[in-house]
């Protein structure tokens, strides 16, 4: 009995090696992982590799040209914002705030989406109709409403902007983990686990969960960047984080008044955006590649 | 055994007080949230900065403008940049408010009896020189004792394309197309900084941008100068038998946009709308108390109309600048529901189309009978029509401007005024402001309980310079809450100044450590 | 029997209004705020008389069960309250700004999908190529600039340095069109109004481009990657050995194949465009649903955002159904 048990792949372990392994030679995700390995390095040293204080005002030098455009000032090669503060060496600190939003916020929605998905996917019945009738009301609230509801409730500050983001975000992990649960429940060898007496948790978590969890992953490569953007809508409704720390979102929604005049204090943390969501979905994209079994023959 | 602990702990407790006494009782450091909108929050930094370089702790927090109101209202924000407008140049509806024990917009928690007393001496007194002194008294206490960090006003900048000719802004934010004629082309489009007006009825609104609109398509008895000085406009005279009584008599054929001629009976109907509970349809008008104590109207002639109030009120002229006649019989035959929908009034331009939140036209009114007599032009106006278009993103507003769409926007933001000056085809005009802005300090709660705190925070702040770098001089220092634009001013009291070192001595005094 | 399924569907969104109305009225009066002190403003004097008759107006005087009473009872009726600050029914409001974002809406979505289909499909047949990588670039900024920066860059290049497009509104003051259906490019069209039709179209283009552009972004990557499941599946390479034309297996069999999951994300996202467009809104000045809402959460007038919330669930869901009737239509071997 136990061998037959055995004979049944742990998926886990072993794939994860692979997955490592096989995603170091995909050359996308390579481009990915060093982009935004190099973007997290910049955050960690933020103390070395700014130039400037990002906190540090200069009201007299304030909307400086970057350096290298005619009238700009020397040192502030991307420019100063509109308190005169180096835009470079902000988007260095700012990385650390977006990243952990963007991280935070990811986590925060797939860890419970994925759980409940679970849940409600394996369990069925009473379970998956409350959870599926609470995320399909959930769905119903447009994103953004929902986000400006709940920074209204809540106040400005980190973990609020996360929470404002996160509250309705699981709903999305929710569903590809409930559909994916529910089609992997209904694969032979959980029928054969279970007929072998092995427990539902260990269903769930030997069998089920090793075999879905990359649609989350990918999923969740691709929201990251969609919440680092929504930070940025959230301050240009005037909401969102505590000024002291600068995110590239807000950045962006900073400079919008001086657009005309001044483009460099929005478009510079833009393409930071751009590049780290760029680079994030590469490496969603190796890891599908890589995950999903029916690519892997390419 | 029990002799030793007791003795270690007694030396332990000891030794602790000695290192802790100094540090707790005199080198506290004060530390507070300084709370502000969006679109404040380059200054709430520079002024924290300057916070910062004395050893306060600082931390600026951006919030939405009704959470943050409701949360200071609750008495649970300790510093948070407010500002206040004022339409009737006079303490009434500025100081009253702010200082008065109690008051809607005290967000300070301030109270003081004798300013209570002085404010209602200055706002009922029928002598103006008392009326005068009572708020120069005000002034002093205010500056001795300290309960905002005060601030500033701003300058109003509006632009406008080359081609509009005698325009100036009001500094009632009334744009009076009136007066206005375009080089080229009869209509003027005016880029609004709004996403809507509220409404179309004149006893229904309370914010400025609607008034800024409906004035042009109704008159009142009185109105205003670009400036604070009161002229007569559907009234053709005005006298006051007594403190608390006002008669006005109309000035003859004026009629309205549906035809109809405007009669006394059309005045007395605009005001009671406005006084009497549920008379709009079963609702009630928000503007109630901006009549402050106005009790009954009545027609006494012909064309004369008496405003009898409870008490004297000598901001009442100013007052009524803000109220527009009604028609009564149309209002009667279609509803106060549809009058909103279809407007009609006495005003230079009658409304055409359009909607609140999108774009509204106007056009000429061809019987207007000419407007007030003491701001020249008099006559119909010499633009065909006129288009109010909702434009609430600043770059775009300014954008229309420079692509010809628009020929008048609001509120440029002082970092595009450039932009607008170096272009031969458009100009930024200024006017003086009527809002006051400054930094206010719940007085009810620790540390701003303490007179010496907020008075150390008065001298901490520069604020010359952080005017002139982020309102690139578009802004005016106050020494109080008061406004030079308005009645018992005190032109002599100076604003405190930037004095680091009295910051630090009156900090130590209360108790904090100083950098 | 489809007719029963389709009855059973709408049917399952009645507990879904229901709880969405609830959420939406208590979460709004959790938010701090008193809707007659904002009113009032921040300015002017005002009594304790004023805000206790606007209280009285609004019900707000009322207990809090008896005002969720009156919403949903109302609410059922189709009368949807007054709102508190510009005093006329919500109904009447949502009505006259719904077509203005549906327009934009449906705009932005037949600009992204007639782009994005296209280019997903080439990428996926040519992939790894130069085209390939452009368009997914491209797609990534799509996703990552918000629209705000994209609107006010594009105000500045092409209406006011090229001067192709007007700056913002939906048509231009000299432009007089009565409202029949509130779409302007319907009315215009059943006035023959050319001038109008014209105009209109002009006004669109800048707002719908911005708008689509996330859109267009997502659609491209789904329509690409779906396209490159589907030419590996058996019966394209299949039918590609049996010799049939390589570009009729791509645009006939592959093709159809792979909008399914683009129909899929087309109409979620539909759903995210009605009410995630308060900011291209805000930046074109186009007066719709989503800068309604925004100004009215703000002014915490909470007749008009129950109402709104209540019309954008009411959307979503209906999309959702749509979507399920168009998978029918594309793969009949899925049933209801």
């Amino acid at each position: 009995m136990a061998t037959i048990a055995a004979a049944i792949p742990p998926l886990g372990t072993r794939r994860g090696v692979g997955t490592v392994a096989r995603l170091a030679r995909h050359p996308s995700a390579v481009v990915g992982a060093v982009v935004v390995a190099v973007m997290a390095g910049l955050a960690v040293l933020a103390p070395l590799a700014a130039p400037f204080d990002p906190g540090a005002s200069r009201l007299e030098g304030r909307l400086a040209p970057p350096s290298w455009l005619a009238g700009g000032a020397a040192g502030h090669w991307l420019g100063t914002d509109g308190l005169g503060r180096d835009i470079w060496s902000r988007i260095i600190y700012g990385g650390r705030v977006s990243l952990l939003v963007g991280l935070a916020a990811t986590v925060l929605s797939l860890v419970p989406g994925l759980i409940l998905g679970l849940a409600a996917g394996f369990f069925r019945g009473a379970t998956d109709a409350a959870l599926s009738r609470f995320a399909e009301l959930l769905m119903a609230f447009p994103h953004l409403i929902f986000a400006i509801g709940v920074m209204a409730a809540l106040g400005p500050g980190f973990w609020n902007l996360v929470m404002a983001l996160a509250f309705k975000g699981w709903v999305e992990f929710f569903r590809v983990a409930r559909g994916d649960t529910l089609s992997q429940s209904s694969r032979e060898y959980v029928g054969a686990a279970r007929a072998l007496g092995a427990s539902g948790a260990r269903i769930l978590g030997r069998h089920i969960l090793p075999n879905m969890i990359h649609t989350s992953l990918v999923l969740g490569t691709l929201r990251m960047g969609h919440f680092i953007v929504l930070e940025a809508s959230l301050s240009f409704l005037g909401m969102g984080l505590p000024p002291r720390l600068p995110a590239w979102g807000s950045m962006v929604a900073d400079g919008r008044e001086v657009m005309l005049t001044a483009w460099w204090v929005s478009t510079f943390p833009g393409l930071a955006i751009v590049f780290l969501v760029l680079a994030v979905n590469l490496i969603g994209e190796g890891l599908r590649d890589v995950l999903d079994p029916r690519l892997q023959s390419e | 055994m029990h002799r030793q602990r007791l003795t270690a702990a007694v030396a332990v407790a000891v030794l602790a007080l000695g290192i802790w006494a100094p540090a707790g009782a005199q080198e506290r450091t004060l530390a507070f949230a300084l709370d502000t909108e969006a679109f404040r929050r380059p200054e709430a930094e520079a002024v924290a900065d300057n916070l910062r370089a004395l050893g306060i702790q600082t931390e600026v927090r951006v919030w939405e403008r009704t959470s943050l109101i409701a949360r200071i209202q609750a008495g649970e924000r300790q510093a948070y940049l407010t500002d206040w407008g004022s339409a009737f140049f006079d303490p009434y509806d500025l100081a009253e408010p702010k200082f008065t024990t109690g008051g809607r917009g005290n967000y300070s928690f301030y109270t003081n009896k004798e300013v209570d007393e002085l404010l209602v001496a200055g706002s009922t007194g029928i002598d103006n020189a008392r009326r005068r002194d009572a708020y120069f008294r005000v002034q002093e206490i205010l500056f001795r004792e300290a309960p905002w960090v005060f601030g500033y006003f701003r300058q109003d900048t509006h632009g406008a394309s080359a081609l509009v000719e005698n325009w100036e802004p009001a500094m009632d934010s009334r744009i009076n197309l009136h007066d206005v004629r375009l080089a080229r082309g009869g209509v003027v489009a005016v880029g609004m900084n709004t996403n809507a007006i509220v409404t179309f009825d004149p006893a229904m609104f309370r914010d400025r941008k609607t008034e800024t609109v409906l004035r042009n398509i109704f008159d009142g008895l009185v109105t205003r100068t670009t400036r604070d000085k009161v002229v007569l406009e559907l009234a053709a005279a005005m006298r006051q038998p007594s403190p608390t009584v006002y008669e006005f008599t109309l000035r003859p054929g004026v009629v309205f946009h549906n035809g109809d001629a405007m009669t006394a009976d059309d005045v007395v109907f605009t005001f009671e709308r406005i006084i009497k509970e549920g008379a709009v349809g079963g609702q009630s008008s928000p503007r109630r108390a901006l009549l402050g104590p106005l009790d009954r109207v009545e027609r006494v002639g012909d064309n004369v109309i008496r405003f009898t109030l409870a008490r004297p009120f000598p901001v009442f002229l100013q007052a009524l600048v803000h109220f527009q006649i009604v028609p009564r019989r149309y209002i009667q035959a279609v509803g106060d529901r549809a009058f909103a929908e279809r407007p009609v009034g006495t005003g230079p331009f009658k409304y055409l189309a359009g909607r609140v939140d999108s774009q509204i036209v106007l056009e000429r009114f061809e019987p207007y009978y000419g407007g007030a007599p003491e701001l020249p032009p008099v006559g119909p106006a010499s633009l065909r029509g006129v288009v109010f278009r909702m434009m609430p993103e600043p770059a775009t507003r300014v954008a229309a401007l420079r692509a010809g769409e628009v020929h008048i926007i609001e509120d440029v933001p002082v970092d595009l005024i450039g932009e607008l000056e170096r272009d031969p085809r458009t100009a930024v005009r200024a006017t003086q402001g009527t809002r006051v802005f400054g930094i206010e300090l719940n007085n009810a709660r620790p540390p701003f309980n303490d007179v010496k705190v907020r008075q150390a925070l008065n001298y901490a702040v520069n604020w010359e310079a952080i005017l002139r770098a982020v309102y690139r001089g578009y802004a005016t220092r106050l020494s109080t809450a008061f406004l030079p634009s308005g009645f018992g001013y005190n032109p002599r009291q100076q604003a405190y100044p930037y004095d680091v070192a009295r910051a630090r001595a009156l900090l130590r005094e209360a108790g904090y450590a100083v950098r | 029997m489809r007719a029963v399924v389709l009855a059973r569907r709408v049917l399952t969104t009645i507990p879904i209004m229901f709880g969405v109305a609830v959420i939406v009225f208590v979460v709004m009066r959790m938010l701090p705020g008193d809707p007659v002190d904002i009113i009032l403003g921040q300015a002017g004097a005002a009594s304790q008389q004023d805000l206790n008759r606007l209280r009285q107006d609004f019900y707000l005087d009322r207990p809090l069960g008896e005002q969720l009473l009156r919403f949903i009872a109302g609410a059922a009726r189709g009368d949807l309250g007054m709102s508190f600050a510009r005093r006329r029914p919500v109904f009447a409001m949502l009505v006259e700004a719904l077509p203005a974002t549906v327009e934009l809406a449906l705009a932005a979505t037949l600009i992204a999908l007639a782009v994005a289909i296209p280019v997903g499909v080439l990428s996926a047949v040519y992939q790894r190529s130069w085209l390939d990588r452009l368009a997914m670039g491209g797609a990534f900024l799509g996703i990552s600039m918000p629209a705000f920066w994209l609107g006010i860059v594009a105000i500045m290049v092409f209406a006011v340095q090229l001067g192709w497009f007007p700056t913002s509104g939906r048509l231009s003051h000299e432009v007089l069109l009565a409202p029949t259906t509130g779409f302007v490019l319907v009315d215009s069209v059943l006035a023959r109004n050319w001038a109008a039709l014209a105009d209109g179209l002009r006004h669109l283009v800048l707002p719908a481009a911005v708008l689509g552009a996330g859109l267009l972004a997502i659609v491209a990557r789904v329509m690409r990657s779906s396209m490159l499941e589907v030419l590996r599946e058996q019966y394209v390479t299949t039918a590609r050995s049996k010799g049939l034309a390589g570009r009729l297996v791509i645009w006939r069999h592959a093709m159809r194949n792979a909008l399914i999951p683009t129909v899929t994300v087309v109409g979620l996202q539909l759903g995210v465009l009605l009410g995630g467009n308060m900011i291209v809104e805000t930046v074109f000045g186009w007066p719709g649903m989503g800068r309604l809402v925004v100004e009215a959460i703000f002014n915490r007038d909470y007749p008009v955002v129950q109402g709104a919330v209540m019309l954008y669930a009411m959307t979503f869901v209906l999309a959702n159904l749509a979507v399920d009737l168009c998978y029918i239509y594309l793969d009949p071997r899925i049933a209801l």
